[in-house]
């Protein structure tokens, strides 16, 4: 058969990677915390691309809960799973009925000193992560950051593990927390739409060029082999 | 199928989830008390296709690898207990909390919780919600009382019409260590629940309790504005989300006429 066929249908099971790609971008528009996925290519339009996460900050939108926070600097507050240490950007953070910090997961928010609790009326957590119950300092917010951030696999849940080195991970000092904040998803809907727009095409086209190499091969097949 | 049809679905369920919230924000605006909820969103599961760090045949490292996220889903509906406003209607028996406590109230014989104190009085002249629920403790206003102060730290003394005042006991509040987890009931009532902790036993004025202060409501605590920016922005996600349905859609069909 024709091998050309082959590297289309490479070509447009790659389109639809990217257009999966696009539409949980898409779908994760509102979601807190989360960080779009960019899939990008070689030339050959073979299935090696490579599905990068971007990491740029997303618009800090305020909310005015105490219990939410956005960092607008570099880092990941560091939490503790069941499945052991994941890194979040999401501040969506809550009490769980002992008053430890807790993710909407219920996963535990890590201070310098382990979990936080707060017992208290008043919280305020400052732009160096510090968190104060009624004016009483409790612990820090741990912020770390990674040296290569790219070895961060998502884990749904606005989670992220880290498969490289333990050694790698670096506590960041110069902190930037806003308390009553959340950082949204830093999906960009235009962005995603000319993508989409253009996934699509290039889906289509491929899906043509399938049609044509098909074309060809039923010439060859069915003409040429008449005995005149 | 493709995988971003239902990522597609699934932020179309999410958005609807978030004006269902919205809407009954918007509802409850003039509601006493009322505090707002807010719907928070977590991507779902990624599909790890290659993994990064994985040796590639020559013998190199994939540096980056491919993970297809499977869309986003609510992870939380959470009431948000931020202060209301408060507004002045000179009604005796209105009460506002000025910090974290919660009244006590019993509704069908159980336990429940409340931030609305616009409190009235029953045919036996006890104090009750709007509702009937009786106040917890229980306060009885003396017949012949022609005024009632409530101070700061909940004392309530009745007035009779010489002037000569009579203690009639102290509110009490409580105060729940994770309020978001607490189960709303309708009616400006809250339940415990294993989510919430304990009610913890206070009087108004004590550890974070928060004072009374009477003659005021505490006021939703609703901002239409920026209510009405959520909903647009939910309402726009939505219809992103469905343009990506369409193109999943049209994708398909692309397959399906391939073969003529």
């Amino acid at each position: 058969m024709i091998s050309g066929i082959y590297n289309l249908i490479d070509g447009s099971l790659t389109q639809q990677l990217r257009f999966e790609t696009v539409a949980n971008n898409m779908a994760n528009i509102n979601t807190s915390g989360f960080k779009k996925n960019i899939i990008s290519f070689n030339q050959t339009l073979e299935m090696n691309s490579i599905s990068k996460a971007d990491f740029t900050q997303g618009p800090v939108r305020h909310t005015g809960n105490e219990l939410d926070v956005a960092l607008d600097s570099k880092g990941f507050f560091k939490i503790q799973t069941g499945n052991g240490i994941r890194y979040t950007r999401n501040g969506a953070f809550t009490l769980d009925e002992k008053g430890t910090l807790v993710t909407l997961n219920g996963d535990s928010v890590l201070g310098q000193n382990g979990p936080i609790t707060i017992d208290g009326s008043k919280v305020t957590i400052g732009g160096d992560g510090q968190v104060q119950v009624d004016d009483e300092s409790v612990d820090r917010l741990m912020v770390v950051d990674f040296e290569n951030p790219q070895l961060l696999q998502k884990e749904g849940g606005a989670r992220f593990f880290y498969s490289g080195e333990e050694n790698e991970i670096s506590t960041v000092e110069d902190v930037g927390v806003q308390q009553g904040y959340l950082e949204s998803s830093n999906v960009n809907s235009t962005e995603e739409m000319v993508q989409m727009i253009e996934t699509y095409r290039a889906f289509e086209s491929v899906q043509k060029a399938i049609q044509s190499m098909d074309k060809v091969t039923d010439k060859v097949v069915n003409d040429y082999g008449l005995v005149p | 199928m493709l995988r971003g049809l239902w990522s597609a679905a699934s932020g179309m369920a999410a958005q609807k989830l978030t004006i269902d919230v919205i809407a009954n924000n918007l509802a409850n605006v003039n509601t006493a008390g009322f505090k707002k909820s807010r719907t928070d969103f977590q991507d779902l599961m990624y599909q790890t296709i290659s993994e990064s760090g994985s040796t590639t045949e020559t013998g190199g490292q994939i540096p980056v690898g491919i993970q297809v996220g499977m869309g986003t889903m609510p992870v939380g509906v959470h009431k948000i207990f931020e202060q209301g406003d408060f507004e002045q209607t000179k009604n005796e028996l209105d009460l506002a909390i000025e910090g974290k406590g919660f009244f006590k109230v019993i509704s069908n014989e159980e336990e429940l919780y409340s931030r609305a104190g616009n409190f009235k009085l029953d045919a036996d002249r006890n104090v009750v919600t709007a509702n009937g629920d009786k106040l917890q403790p229980e306060m009885t206003i003396p017949e012949n009382t022609i005024s009632i102060t409530i101070d700061g730290y909940g004392t309530v003394t009745a007035f009779d019409p010489e002037g000569t005042g009579t203690s009639l006991g102290v509110i009490e509040l409580y105060s729940f260590p994770n309020p978001a987890g607490l189960f709303s009931q309708g009616h400006n009532l809250y339940r415990a629940t294993d989510g919430s902790g304990e009610a913890v036993y206070g009087t108004p004025g004590s550890d974070g309790m928060g004072t009374l202060v009477q003659g005021f409501i505490e006021v939703s605590n609703v901002d239409v504005v920026k209510e009405m920016v959520s909903m647009i922005m939910a309402q726009r996600a939505y219809e992103i989300n469905s343009k990506a349905i369409k193109t999943a859609d049209n994708m398909m069909s692309i397959v399906n006429n391939i073969s003529r």
